[in-house]
Order: structure tokens, then sequence, then C-alpha cells
């Protein structure tokens, strides 16, 4: 591998301008864990050290030394061997590429046809094998930090996206290279994605974010205000490997509890993204659904793709008509081959049943043009959802520190009626011991005879609501300027206490969905204060410390107009 | 009606009777003629931790910063704590007065139970045992406080049985407080939010502290509920006594603070007072308006 240089642009991102901005933003870091240490339940490092290996016609040179403005970074690049010019894919993440996850026991229930892969396979990465018998080289980077990659790591920062810069314009210099670049995976691998393409690295050719959360504060953090520390203390075991410093995001959590400069500044500039791209998410993703969507819509891309589908997270990127679609759009943006990809629909939604049941529909857009809101009003007193207005104020209490306290809305349909897009759940809500409310809801569907059906959930979960949405009621300011009337766009700026027994109106943004109700099913939206339903295992995001106590009560009717705005598709 | 609680100590090495003093007497009067305080303060009650009461009194360990006052501010909602740290005269009169240690455990709760046994307690009688309680390892606010108010609490009051020892035990919960309110402040150094929980517990004398301390320890299923929810070796108790500076939370109990009231000496006293550091600046007569 020859080296090469780069001209820069962008920040300088020296160690003196890093702590210049550590301070401003009050960034906190903790001692990396040594990466000789194995992490638990994970085989130790093979060893650090430049390498090359052969397998059949896959060339492998481990630990390539890639110089950034943030230090030297190295990665595993897998490519054809004696090819001269391909181009490259970058996967970029903190995890570790050093095969060291015992992917098939630690993610069984995820769906992933492991039948099919490779023993090279980077965890959310593309398998190597086949792709560089397409003519790929697969560059696995282990980010700015983590491992034995020099520098301090920061996580979906400025900084780290300026690294990914220098990564590509490296890559495609380099002497086997077409000098086209792709960057992509699922979620850590695909969010850098924004950021990256947002330096417009020359090079960039296109992007495929699988699963790629754009706002981490809205989204990963502390969903809608209400912080995850016991999902984000399991992250950073995952992430915080490194032989210098670590930032502390658990710490970040704490110290900024409100959406300031330490947040934003880790939201790309969508609008600055003009690569094609391919944008995958699930519908039932409660981590990357929002963000891949958001993003999307505001990325300025010219080719640009949305595919929302209804299976897992990892199960969909590894079916093999999702890495036959992969192929083809890397195929066009990387090598110019003319395969149709250009003419494929902009949008493709996959349009829910019941559980795993699911079908692809083509779409023009989204949200879908024709999409229509319907307004069903909230009545506590008959826990229904209805077409006309309550003239009588009632009001429904529930404990909100009880998994069985809930408040549940009912409206059944006389007619088909399909549900696409973002919906908003208004309430008037009060409490009586707390001076804030964290409102856990769930969008659920229940058949003819009253069952609730179960959906696809999260990314491991077979038996969850079919939407979701989430609100620390302080949080409840909006953005007024981003807010529409279908999706609340909260500023998390400052925090508005409540007083006890004083009702105040909340929005909560339901994140976007697409499910079909048949004559005879019916709509259950379910307001708590614990989370719609538990699950086990590392994969669930669990929600704490909670600002709840006593008693939430829901008011409806008369002067209070507590109501879910619905979209929906009439064709 | 929530409360902001302060524990806080004489500073090292100050003399405690001038503590007490500037606390019981100076720190009372600038509050009483503070309009944003008053106006927020519906009660204010002070705690002093009586000397030589043995351990045996309370169920948890002493804190290792030797905490002395524990002063408890009721009001109706938080906005009353924004409103006094936030406005204009609380800075002026009430800040420059620094009397007591920089280091304070800083606390927002609610009145989760509030029970009585046989005949009660007169305010400012007897001995108080004031539990800073900690989470256990592990348990998640939704357990501590689902455990805490239910069973936890009705083992303390079967315990109680007719109030032999103990006569009042009320329970708070934590609420979640905003740690910058108090930049600037003389709290500013405070630890802020650091217990789940707040347990009052009145008795007529020490030697009834201890032997209901003493029952609580024997009570296996009261032992149990509370290492599952409390972690001890985080917690720590304070017996005190208490003053009750105030009370209009029943607004018929007593009248308004004068310093409220337009034309009272007290308001009248305070139209005089000038800002910080501008006590003997000259002020233009074109400003001034003769009375």
């Amino acid at each position: 591998m020859t080296e090469a240089t780069t001209a820069r642009t962008g920040p300088v991102c020296s160690a003196e301008e890093q702590a210049q901005t550590d301070a401003r933003l009050g960034r906190s870091y903790r001692p990396g864990r040594e990466p000789s240490q194995p992490l638990p339940g994970a085989e130790p490092h093979p060893g650090f050290g430049y390498r090359r290996e052969e397998h059949g016609n896959m060339l492998i040179e481990r630990d390539v030394a890639i110089p950034t403005r943030r230090g030297t970074v190295y990665a595993d690049v897998f490519r054809p061997r004696n090819a001269t010019q391909v181009p490259v894919i970058v996967g970029y993440a903190p995890f570790g590429k050093h095969p060291h996850l015992d992917i098939e026991t630690l993610w069984a229930g995820s769906g992933i046809p492991f039948e099919t892969l490779s023993d090279f396979v980077p965890w959310e990465q593309f398998d190597p094998v086949p792709w560089t018998e397409w003519g790929y080289a697969i560059a696995i980077v282990d980010g700015v930090g983590n491992w034995y990659s020099e520098g301090d790591a920061t996580y979906f920062t400025p900084e780290e996206a300026w690294a990914g810069h220098d990564i590509v314009e490296w890559l495609a210099q380099c002497d086997w290279s077409t000098g086209k670049v792709g960057w992509g995976g699922v979620s850590y691998f695909a969010m850098t994605a924004w950021s990256v393409a947002a330096t417009k690295p020359p090079h960039l050719a296109a992007i495929l974010p699988w699963d790629a959360a754009s706002d981490c504060y809205r989204e990963a953090f502390l969903h809608a205000g209400i912080p995850s520390f016991p999902f984000i203390h399991g992250w950073m075991q995952l992430t915080g490997t490194g032989q210098q410093r670590v930032e502390d995001m658990e710490a970040g959590m704490r110290d900024h509890p409100t959406f300031d400069e330490y947040w934003q500044c880790r939201v790309a500039d969508w609008q600055a993204v003009d690569v094609p791209t391919y944008a995958v998410t699930e519908f039932p993703n409660n981590l990357h659904l929002r963000g891949t969507v958001e993003a999307w819509k505001g990325i300025s891309s010219p080719d640009k793709f949305l595919e929302i589908r209804g299976d897992k997270e990892w199960e969909g990127f590894y079916q093999p008509e999702s890495v036959q679609r992969q192929r083809e759009f890397f195929d066009r943006y990387l090598k110019n081959v003319d395969n149709g990809v250009s003419e494929w629909p902009r949008v493709r939604i996959g349009v829910r049943t019941r559980e795993d049941q699911w079908t692809f529909r083509d779409e023009t857009d989204w949200p879908l043009p024709d999409v229509t809101y319907e307004t069903l009003w909230l009545d506590a007193d008959a826990g229904t959802l209805n077409t006309q207005r309550p003239e009588i104020a009632a009001a429904v209490s529930y404990a909100s520190t009880d998994d069985s306290g809930a408040a549940t809305f009912d409206i059944r349909f006389d007619e088909r009626v399909e549900m696409t897009g973002n919906a908003k759940l208004r309430l008037w809500i009060s409490t009586d011991l707390s001076n804030d409310a964290d409102l856990f809801v769930g969008v659920e569907k229940l058949d003819q005879h009253g069952k609730r059906v179960p959906f696809t959930f999260s990314q491991m979960y077979d038996d969850g609501p079919m939407g979701f949405g989430w609100l620390r009621a302080s949080h409840r300011a909006l953005d007024e300027e981003r807010s529409t009337p279908e999706r609340p766009w909260h500023s998390h700026a400052r925090r508005d206490w409540l007083v006890h027994g004083k009702p105040v109106p909340v929005d909560i943004e339901i994140w976007p969905n697409s499910v079909l109700f048949e004559p005879g099913e019916s709509l259950r939206v379910i307001v708590k204060g614990t989370p719609v339903q538990r699950y086990s295992g590392r994969f669930e995001i669990v929600f704490a410390p909670l600002h709840n106590s006593g008693n939430h009560t829901i008011h409806t009717g008369g002067e209070f107009d507590s109501h879910l705005y619905l979209p929906v598709i009439k064709r | 009606m929530i409360n902001f609680w302060l524990a806080s100590r004489p500073k090292p090495g100050a003399d405690r009777d001038m503590f007490d003093f500037e606390w019981g007497v100076i720190h009372v009067a600038l509050m009483l003629t503070t309009p944003s305080v008053m106006a927020g303060f519906t009660k204010y009650s002070q705690h002093r931790a009586v000397d030589d009461v043995p351990d045996s009194c309370f169920p948890y360990g002493r804190h290792e910063k030797g905490w002395y006052s524990i002063a408890n501010h009721v009001m109706p909602d938080v906005h009353a704590l924004e409103a006094i740290f936030g406005g204009e005269d609380y800075p002026r009169r009430m800040q420059p007065h620094s009397f007591g240690d920089k280091e304070f455990v800083i606390e927002l709760t609610s009145v989760v139970s509030d029970q009585s046994f046989g005949p009660g307690m007169k305010p400012g009688h007897g001995v108080k045992v004031v539990n800073f309680v900690a989470p256990a390892e592990g348990i998640d606010r939704d357990t501590f406080e689902r455990v805490g108010r239910g069973e936890y609490s009705a083992r303390i009051a079967e315990l109680a049985g007719e109030g032999e020892d103990l006569r009042r035990y009320v329970q708070n919960t934590q609420l979640p407080l905003d740690a910058a309110m108090f930049k600037g402040t003389l709290f500013e150094a405070g630890g802020v939010q650091t217990y789940s929980g707040i347990e009052e517990l009145w008795f007529p004398d020490r030697e009834a502290a201890r032997r209901f301390r003493e029952r609580r320890e024997s009570d296996q299923k009261c032992r149990e509920l509370e290492s599952s929810i409390i972690d001890a070796g985080r917690s720590f108790s304070m017996t005190v006594v208490e003053r009750v500076v105030w009370d209009y939370t029943d607004p018929d109990a007593l009248p308004r603070p004068a310093v409220e009231t337009p034309g009272s000496v007290e308001a009248g006293t305070l139209a005089t007072e000038r800002n910080w550091g501008q006590w003997n600046t000259e002020i233009s007569a074109q400003d001034g308006v003769l009375a």
C-alpha cells in the first residue's frame, strides 16, 4: 500500500483546538479501557501491527495506518487480490474492527441469516468475501482514539467527521483505488455517514446509511428528554476501549440534560450532504427510525432513496435481497454501472398488518404526498378515541411508577384504514406529586375480537407496540419553526416544571409508521409512566432515572383538546 | 406543596453560637423582609442537630461532613424557587449574608405520606430524626418509590402502633431539580439531588427515638424491605430539634408578612434600601420625588 498525501480542508483539529472545544462545550473524558483487555464475553485482541493475509482471491491488510488530522487511525482493508482499480467502501466505528464478538450467540433471535455470512464479516458491516468478489475494497476503521487508533475518542462529533473526511481522501489516493469511495454500514457505521458526507470529501461518491440516527440527543441518549443511562452505560462498555482518553457520554448526559451546543454539534448539517444516498431503516426501530427519516428529508442529494422496512435492524441488512440492492446501489454510484438504480422509486415502505407481516410498496416521497390527517379526540370517561370532540371534561389517572398503571383510548374502524406517516398525540396532563412527568406512549392494534396484535419491535423483539413515542413533560416547549401539525419538534432548550394539579398541554411525537387496519380492527393509544412493555437482554433501551412520582392525570373534553392527529392514506 | 431542603454546617473552625445567631436571627430577619422569599415560601423550618445524641437513636450513620443544620422551605411549586433565585431582591438582600459553609446537601421533595400516631406532636417539641436515604444499588426509581410508599411505609406505621414512641412519620420523595438554578448563589457548590427520599420521624424524646430504632432493627420484615430499596451506607441520619419559623400553608392561619403590605413600616423601610455598593451614592434631585 502506498502512502498518499491529502490536501486538507476544514478545521485543523489540533490538540490545542480540541482542548478549547472540549472546555467550551463541557465535554468529559474517562481513561480508555486498555485494548489488550478483552471485553466481557469477547475474544482478546489478536495483536496489533501491520500484516497481510490471503484467503482465496481476497487480500487482507491488517492495521493499515491512515493519517488523519486527529492522529493515525488503523484499518483492516479487504480487497481483491491483484486488483488494481477498485472502489472502496468505508466502515468507521468504535466497536473494534477485529473479530472479537461471537455474533451468532450474542445476536441470537435477531433474525440474521447467519448461514449466508462468511467468517470475515465485521459486525454491522458488509461481508468482505462477496464484496471483494464483486470488485470492491472494504476498509473497516477503528475510530479516532479507539483501540490502537491515536487520539482521544469522541462520539458523533465534528472532529470525528473531519477524521472521516481524511480517511476518504487517503483511501481514494491508494494505488489500487479508483478514487471512488463509499461510506456505510449499520448503526454507528451509518450515523457517521451523515456527518462525514456533510464535510464534502471530494472523493466520497455515495453513502449507504442503514439505520442512522441523526440527532443523538433526541433519538439515542435522551429520547424526547428521557435519559437512558443504563442503556448508554452498556454502550460505553462497547465503545470505551482506547489507549488514551474516551469521551464519557454518561457524564455528558448528566451534565447536559437539555439540548445545548454539546449536543447540537453532533447533528450534521444535513443540507450539506449532496452525494447519492440509499438510506434504510425500519418502522419498528425505536433507536434509528426517526433520525434516518429526518436526515434523509434534510439532505440535498438529487439521487436519494429511502427504504423503511418492517423487519429488524440487522435481519434486514443481511437478507440476500438487501445485499443485492446494496450492491446495485454501489455499482451504480461507485462503478458507474447503468443498472437502473437512478430510476428506483425515491421511497419504498413496508406496509404492515401484524407481527412480522409486511409488504413493500413504492412511493414518490416521504411523507406520502397524498397523506391526510384525521383528528381523533380522547375521552377519558369512556376510554375512547372519537371523531367528535367531547363537550364534557373528564379525567383519568394512573399510578405513574406502576407497570400496570396506564390510560388507554380505543377506536374501532368500520372500514379499511391505512395509517402511514407521522402522528401526534396531544395530552393535557397534570401530576399530584412530581414536578415533572415522563410519558411513554404506545400505539397498538386490536383484532376483531379485541385481542392485542403484537408487532416486531426494536432490534430483537417480536411482541411490541406498532407505534411509539415519549416525552419528558418539562421538555414540552416546541420549536415553533420546526414543528408541524403532525410532527412536534421539541426544542429541549429549557425545562418547564409542572405544578401539582395544574393541567398543561403536551405534544408527543409518534415516530413514523405504516399499518393497515381491516374493518372491525381497533387502534389503541396507551399512555404510561413506565415503558409500554418490558423486555430483557442487552438490546433493551432502559430509561432511567425517571422523573415520575405519584399519579399522572390525563384531562380530555371540554376545554382540554387532548387528541390524536392520525395520518391516513385514502386510495 | 413541595419542599426545598438545605443541610449545612458552620464554616470549619467557626463559632457555632455565632452561626446560630446569624442563621436564627439575622437570616430570618432578612427573609421576613424580602418580598420574593415571603411570597414563595409558605412555611419555613430550621433544624439543629442535638448534641450528645447516641448513635443508637438513628438508623443510619452520621454524615462524614458533620452536618449541623437543616432548613426546610415549603412552597407551592418549583416556580417559587425560580422566582426567588432568579429575582432581583434575593441577590441584593440575601446573597451578601454569607455565614455558613459553602458545602450543602440540596434536595427538592414532595410529601408522599404524612401519618400521625397517638397524640401526635406539637411543632418544635421533642426530637426529630431526619433520614436522607440513598437507593440500593441497582434499584430503579420506580421500585424505590413503589416499595417505599407502599409496603415499607405501611410497616413503619405498624411498628408505630398507638404512638408510644413514634408520633409522626413523613415520607418525602425526590423531585427533579435543575442544579443550574443555583449558579451564582450561595448554594452553587452544593450537592444537588443525591438522595432519593427524606424521612422525618417525630419522637417525644431521644429515648423514644432509641426504642423505636431498636424495634425497627429487630423487625425482620422492616429490615428486609429497607435493605431492598435503601443503601444504608450511603444514607445518613440527623437527630434534630425543630423550629417552625413561620407557617401560613393555611392562608387563614396567620396574617400575611408585613413586608407584603403597602404602607407598613417594613415595606417602607425596604423601599429606602439601596443596591449593593450604592449606599453612599447621591441620587439626583431631578430623579427624586418629594413625599
